[in-house]
């Protein structure tokens, strides 16, 4: 079998502190309860400057200028002063992008002029496009602007306000008078993850040297909904973004799976391009507006730095076997399946031990485990725990009891086989696909073989099922070799040869006739 | 053709014309045969060795310990029959006394006295598991494996009425239907059926008959050695090759008792396995097994058997839950549902995206919340 490959990563954050005080969902649902929530007020001491956000290790572990390992030798907590780390905005899988400079892309990716910018702001950002390595070529057009008093008027008219610094610097229009799927908020959550996973898929092309021209299919994986009240969720948000990242030649669509979604659509991917569908396929998504600042009020509790002002971006592209990057190992797929049920063990088992005894695979073959990689510094606060850490466990723990390792190895497997938490909290973004950026260098480094990306999710957040779902792949390194044809088996040799002797023996009787 | 076929296709050539040329076709198969500790005495083990060569062309043996290799005692003896099979020196081994690993046993070959047939026993000596019905689930399997290596196509399979019998018959069923192929043998008495009795025995019904391992040793005796009243096993082929998953090496097994005929066709038996590839041919077997559901069969009967005395607690009246509370260590969250339970608060574990979580109904919420607390569970 030839099994398509990774040909290579792009990683995104953008620091949003003002998108998150407006329209993050934990900050929208206390305002509309108590416009003077004591929170809110006090939301602005707790809130990160850029610097402080790139400085952030494991900010720094994303866009790939260290490795997710590198985290447990730096202090913590991370976002501490004295545990910050240099390396700058720019990384080997992509970068961090500053709220004014996401304005400008927001702006650009919204075809129906629903984004206003004031005259000022223009002026101001026009340089700083110019000098950005990806926008500069992206051909962005502000136009003039808006007067400050228009703005005004417009967030009278149910706009959704961007602001930089407490100074109104924009707007985003509702798109209908009266349907709530077209309001300003969904419009901004929409454009902003348009804006991200374009963002994702331009810095997959520049990172890894890739013609976007050559892109067949487009998957987008987020957790967004795009439709109007007929039909709410319809999409297509792939297809926008390939038309706006410059994939000319490219088709698409939505896959849609909560948390587990990117890892279901790199497996689909991996299909179309094994199949010969298509020859390169880019699985894309941006980033969550709702989930900006959802565990703030835990995190001022504990007097930090509201963490989750981050969106998280990526994009990944599929294509055929070209002998060098990692290989997705189709033939060892884990899946959460409708009758599995909804125990942690039974989880765990469908997604991890079961594809590894379809291929006589011990739980230690895997080098590396990727499962939701959430931030710890994030989640404890508020009471989730380590999770990435709880999940390495389970696996080590499945792994005791097929007696694959003894109780004692436990912690030690859930060090060597597992890693820090490093993504945003951004639902999807977490789920397994962060790592595989990092692995395919840990692999062209010779640190690993084999590596398990592990999606798993809720589907009853959305109150349709009680039901869990899951979807895992294996990352292998490439052997290089194309596979030997094998075809022919010794017996068959055997009979060949046999069978031209008897003729040999024939054609002497027949001389001697 | 690529240069790797030409290279075989020359092999080939190469082992016609040795055949042609020594008038043997066919490599020969080399058998190991350590000489300690039969009752016997260590010439009646090269009388065995002699007779094996004698009558079959196809093997040739080579004698461990006590001339070329110094040993004075069987542990030594095995260490150098099990170094020399890592390193193919021999193909398969003959030995007694062997410590087989948990997982292994073997499977024995008699000729019934009844018609002469000869018969193979799943399993005669070692280990295949802790519990009685998994144990011969699996003999089955190691069974298929030996009669397919043996060049037994679609062997029968029996079930010796021994405890345990109807529920490994069961089993069997249930793997059947689920798309593991083999055939069972029906019994001569009026009643038939695939479980066992006497007559199949002593005529050889099955091709192979299973059996716990006790049991199958002790019918390795009698078929033996009943016309020799137990001292000199004169007729079969001894306990035959030692099958497991995972197992990789082929070694035979005979008794201190086992006399120089059982001894030479013990040889050969090993000499038609190695040629029949019964080491791959189990892997293909367990695994095809394994696809029909094998493992879970075993671990749902080693579950009910256990569940019995762990399953105290009482599950409260099942409610919709649609909450969720998380922040539980992953090795205490079925702990912490229990403690739920024994409160009478109705809950289940979950594997979400954020890691484990107790599921739990919208109005037991604030009162799990403070069960867990005071239990420790959360913070």
């Amino acid at each position: 079998m030839d099994f398509p490959v990774i040909k290579g990563s792009g990683y995104v954050l953008v620091h949003t502190p003002n998108i998150l005080k407006e329209a993050g969902s934990t900050q929208t649902t206390t305002r509309a309860k108590n416009p003077d929530d004591e929170y809110l007020k006090k939301l602005d001491d707790y809130l990160r400057t850029f610097e402080e956000m790139v400085a952030y290790a494991p900010n720094q572990a994303y866009i790939g200028n260290i490795l997710p390992d590198e985290l447990k030798d730096i202090e913590t907590p991370w976002y501490k002063e004295e545990n910050f780390i240099e390396g700058g905005r720019f990384g080997i899988f992509g970068e961090i992008m500053p709220e004014d400079e996401f304005y400008a892309l927001l702006k650009h990716v919204d075809v129906f002029d629903l984004v206003k910018l004031s005259q000022e702001f223009i002026k101001e950002i026009e340089p700083k496009v110019a000098e950005h390595p990806i926008l500069k070529e992206m051909e962005i057009e502000l136009g003039a602007g808006e007067d400050v008093s228009e703005l005004k008027d417009l967030l009278k008219n149910h706009a959704e306000p961007l602001y930089l610094d407490k100074k109104l610097v924009g707007c985003v229009k509702r798109a209908h008078e009266s349907d709530v799927n077209l309001n300003a908020h969904t419009i901004l959550e929409n454009l902003v993850a348009k804006a991200s996973a374009v963002l994702s898929v331009k810095n997959l092309a520049a990172k890894n040297n890739i013609d976007l021209n050559d892109v067949d299919y487009v998957l987008e994986c987020s957790e967004e909904a795009c439709g109007d009240i007929n039909q709410r969720g319809g999409g297509n948000f792939a297809k926008a973004i390939a038309e706006m990242a410059g994939c000319e030649n490219a088709n698409g669509s939505d896959v849609r799976s909560f948390c587990a979604a990117p890892s279901h659509a790199v497996v689909n991917a991996a299909a179309l391009v094994q199949s010969g569908i298509y020859d390169n396929v880019v699985v894309a998504a941006g980033g969550s507006v709702a989930k900006l600042g959802m565990n703030g009020k835990d995190h001022i509790k504990k007097e930090m730095p509201v963490l989750e002002d981050t969106l998280g971006g990526f994009a990944i592209l599929i294509s055929k076997n070209d002998g060098v990057s990692p290989v997705i190992r189709t033939d060892i797929i884990g899946r959460h399946k409708v009758g599995t049920g909804s125990s942690p063990q039974a989880v765990i088992s469908s997604l991890v031990t079961d594809p590894l005894d379809e291929n006589d695979l011990n739980i230690k073959d895997i080098d590396k485990y990727s499962v939701e990689m959430q931030n710890p510094e994030v989640t404890k606060p508020a009471g989730a725990g380590d999770v990435p850490e709880s999940n390495y466990k389970m696996i080590a723990a499945l792994g005791v009891k097929r007696g694959d390792l003894e109780r004692k190895e436990l912690m030690n497997f859930v060090k060597e086989h597992g890693m820090p938490g490093f993504a945003p909290t951004q639902g999807h973004i977490p789920s397994g696909v962060p790592f595989v950026g990092p692995a395919s260098v840990m692999m062209k480094n010779g640190q690993i073989e084999k590596a398990m990306i592990i999606g798993k999710g809720s589907l009853f957040l959305g109150r349709m099922t009680n039901q869990f779902d899951g979807i895992s792949f294996v990352m292998e390194k490439n052997s290089g070799a194309k596979k030997e044809e094998n075809s022919v088996s010794d017996k068959e040799i055997k009979n060949m040869i046999a069978g031209a002797m008897r003729q040999m023996a024939d054609n002497l009787l027949g001389e001697t006739e | 053709m690529t240069d790797k076929v030409k290279e075989r296709v020359a092999g080939v050539f190469n082992e016609v014309a040795a055949a042609i040329e020594s008038g043997q076709f066919g490599q020969k198969k080399k058998i190991g045969l350590t000489l300690l500790d039969s009752e016997h005495g260590i010439d009646e083990l090269k009388k065995a060795a002699r007779l094996a060569e004698n009558n079959y062309n196809d093997l040739e043996v080579e004698l461990i310990g006590c001339e070329g290799d110094k040993c004075s005692c069987l542990a030594d003896a095995h260490s150098i029959m099990d170094q020399k099979l890592e390193e193919n020196e021999i193909d398969a081994a003959v030995t007694l006394h062997y410590n087989f690993p948990l997982g292994v046993s073997t499977v024995g070959r008699v000729v019934t006295p009844g018609q002469g047939k000869k018969m193979l026993i799943a399993t005669t000596t070692g280990t295949t598991d802790t519990n009685r019905v998994p144990s011969m689930l699996k003999n089955t399997i190691y069974g298929i494996a030996a009669a397919k290596s043996l060049g037994i196509e679609k062997p029968t399979v029996g079930i010796l009425n021994v405890e345990g019998a109807r529920l490994v018959e069961k089993n069997l069923r249930k793997l059947k239907e689920n798309g593991y192929e083999f055939e069972f043998a029906a019994s001569v008495r009026a009643d038939g059926g695939s479980v066992m009795r006497g007559n199949d025995l002593l005529l050889g019904v099955p091709d192979i008959m299973v059996t716990d391992t006790l049991t199958g040793n002790m019918l390795m005796k009698v078929f033996s050695a009943f016309n020799t009243g137990g001292q000199y096993e004169a007729v079969g082929y001894g306990y035959g090759p030692g099958v497991g998953e995972d197992y990789d090496k082929l070694i035979g097994i005979i008794s201190r008792a086992s006399g120089a005929p059982v001894i030479a066709n013990a040889i050969k038996f090993m000499a038609e396995v190695s040629k029949g590839n019964l080491l791959e041919i189990t892997e293909i077997e367990m695994k095809a097994a394994n696809n029909a559901g094998l493992k879970n069969i075993i671990s749902e009967i080693k579950n009910s058997s256990s569940t019995a005395e762990t399953e105290a607690v009482k599950e409260p009246t099942k409610k919709i839950t649609d909450e969720e509370i998380a922040g539980i260590d992953i090795l205490e969250i079925d702990a912490a549902k229990e403690t739920l339970w024994k409160k009478d608060i109705y809950a289940e574990t979950g594997m979400g995206c954020t890691g484990p979580v107790i599921l739990i109904a919208e109005e037991d919420e604030a009162e799990a919340r403070a069960e867990l607390k005071k239990a420790g569970f959360v913070e």
